[in-house]
């Protein structure tokens, strides 16, 4: 079964945040939420490179490890959902993930998060496909509409790869043999405990 | 519509401007109804069951392939 | 002739700059690839424990790209923090059982007298219950988050565990205050009376008169064993309060690592705490006679108070001759 990940060529990334607001904008996701961020190393010197980085839908996931209220669930497609209704906002999956995806909405008063909110690899939550419900907690489900993560959809430079693991990292090395380098498939050694080898 | 059909140039330009804002309003109604219909259609909803939720729901559909085409470039 | 000269110059630098790229350019081309000074995964995971670089959004701890440390601290919290928890409690419960059926309730050795001698007041008392009731409150809901689901949520199901835990999660977080208040007045009324002293060594070396019948080592206010307690209570509930404002306020001032850290030495202190007060609990209680009554009306059995705290009764007794002989002599003048 195809197992979905991101892969980022941080090669391509040209920092444009277009991943960030298409995120936002397919999701209606509020404000001080951001499901999707570009990162940039060593700005402004020599090997400068941008990253764009969501939740990587960990194999043998971190956030559902530690859950005290186990309301994370992996598909079949490896996807790391989690149920909005069940969580209590304690924060412990932000310690424990390697990519800060989870988000809050809220920073209020002792630690009063709300319920987390991180992104769903485009596949919703757990309410029927595509139901409005799913929406308002967790926004679209293109998986479920035979599509893929927009914001590796609409990448300008298609840095961002999303879809089948095994054909996302088939097309990098493609790249890398081409062009002759790349910096590796960021994150995925610390994700999925593996790395692509071209 | 028979305001289209133009005689002047200063006409023309208000056609292209009404013909403009009635794209708008086609496409204000179609989203209207596109977002009212998901609400229509799913009047009986329900949380999914925890292995329905863990379903697979990828597809290698033609829009997925042209996506992996268009990364190979 | 200036311009022209100036030109000139110009020129010679033109031509200067051309051939230094003429000369630069082939090893350039042979040598240098456009990842070579490129950031590296693995490099800067290896000279620092996370990768931090720049973002454009507000939130500033998004910056952090990765911290693999957060598996570190998912295995210290599902491993390491679950079982020092789970060993120590039930380590503590089996103890604890053990000691009932071996040495049985520990009874005052010369029956229970008339008389009462005023251990502690009202204000001591209440100290005494904030602490201990949100104290309480605190450990369970604690408990709740380590081992809930583990063993609540498979009985009464996801949604009803995850409404506790909320209301939990809301009780741990306002009863930390009034946790901490208690703390503060406990030190202060009773730091006099906990200062380890010679006594305190005999004390323990006669095993505080737990393991033999009929003889109990002499004690002032507080024996050693009590005065363990006192000090696991202020030490540990510091650091507990502590680390609990810093979870409260999350990412104030702190950074992730900080906030895993943090956890992790509150959820494993509270553990062996939890531990400790279960021995605390048992002794007051069922463990020995007349021991409730201390925390109850504050009146205890003279009996009992003779033989635990004999110095005290002393020292009390003193002063109360001392006050009456002053009486006397008042009203004999």
């Amino acid at each position: 079964m195809a197992r979905m990940k991101f892969l980022c060529d941080a090669d391509r990334c040209i920092e444009c945040n277009a991943c960030v607001t298409a995120c936002k904008s397919e999701h209606d996701v509020p404000w001080g939420i951001n499901r999707r961020r570009v990162v940039t190393i060593n700005d402004g010197k020599p090997g400068e490179r941008s990253v764009s980085m969501a939740c990587m839908h960990c194999t043998d996931a971190p956030c559902q490890a530690v859950c005290p209220v186990d309301c994370f669930l992996t598909t079949a497609d490896g996807v790391v959902l989690h149920n909005k209704d069940l969580c209590i906002g304690c924060g412990y999956c932000f310690y424990a993930c390697p990519f800060g995806a989870p988000q809050y909405p809220k920073t209020g008063n002792f630690g009063s998060r709300g319920k987390m909110d991180k992104c769903t690899y485009c596949a919703g939550g757990p309410e029927a496909d595509n139901s409005p419900e799913e929406y308002a907690k967790y926004g679209a489900n293109r998986l479920a509409q035979g599509k893929l993560p927009i914001c590796a959809e609409m990448c300008s430079t298609k840095a961002l790869l999303a879809g089948d693991s095994e054909m996302i990292a088939t097309i990098y090395k493609e790249r890398v043999l081409k062009r002759g380098y790349g910096s590796g498939a960021w994150g995925w050694k610390v994700a999925y405990r593996e790395t692509i080898a071209v | 519509m028979s305001k289209s059909i133009t005689t002047s140039a200063h006409d023309a330009s208000e056609a292209k401007d009404v013909s403009r804002r009635r794209f708008f309003k086609v496409l204000g109604g179609a989203s209207t109804v596109a977002l009212a219909a998901p609400v229509m259609s799913d009047n009986a909803h329900a949380g999914e069951s925890k292995d329905e939720a863990r379903k697979s729901r990828y597809r290698e559909t033609d829009h997925v392939k042209k996506f992996y085409s268009t990364n190979r470039y | 002739m200036i311009d022209r000269n100036s030109n000139w110059r110009h020129l010679a630098l033109a031509l200067l700059g051309l051939a230094l790229v003429v000369i630069t350019q082939p090893t350039e081309a042979q040598t240098v690839t456009p990842t070579a000074s490129a950031a590296k995964e693995e490099q800067l995971l290896s000279t620092m424990k996370q990768i931090d670089g720049r973002i454009s959004i507000p939130d500033q701890k998004a910056s952090v790209l990765m911290q693999p440390a957060g598996q570190e601290w998912r295995n210290v919290h599902n491993t390491t923090m679950f079982w020092v928890g789970t060993v120590s409690i039930l380590g503590m419960m089996l103890a604890l059982t053990l000691f009932y059926t071996i040495r049985g309730r520990i009874m005052i050795d010369s029956g229970p007298s008339d008389k009462t001698i005023l251990r502690f007041n009202g204000f001591e008392r209440f100290v005494h219950w904030l602490t201990a009731s949100c104290f309480i409150v605190l450990a369970l809901s604690g408990l709740n988050v380590s081992f809930g689901k583990y063993l609540l949520l498979p009985v009464i199901g996801a949604e009803a565990f995850s409404a506790m835990s909320q209301l939990a999660k809301y009780a741990h977080n306002f009863l930390a205050f009034p946790f901490i208040i208690g703390l503060v007045f406990m030190f202060l009324v009773w730091v006099k009376d906990n200062i380890p002293n010679g006594g305190d060594l005999d004390w323990l070396k006669a095993g505080g008169g737990f393991l033999g019948k009929g003889h109990h080592p002499p004690a002032k206010k507080f024996n050693a064993g009590q005065k363990v307690i006192f000090w696991v209570v202020i030490g540990g509930g510091t650091v507990l309060s502590l680390t609990g404002l810093m979870l409260l306020f999350p990412f104030s001032g702190t950074v992730i690592a900080d906030m895993q850290l943090g956890q992790t030495i509150h959820g494993i202190l509270s553990g062996l705490i939890i531990a400790i007060m279960m021995a605390h609990i048992y002794i007051g209680s069922v463990g020995m006679e007349g021991a409730i009554d201390a925390m109850n009306t504050g009146e205890v059995d003279l009996n009992w108070a003779r033989e635990h705290h004999s110095l005290w009764v002393e020292e009390v007794e003193a002063q109360e001759h001392e006050a009456h002989h002053k009486a006397k002599s008042v009203a004999a003048e």
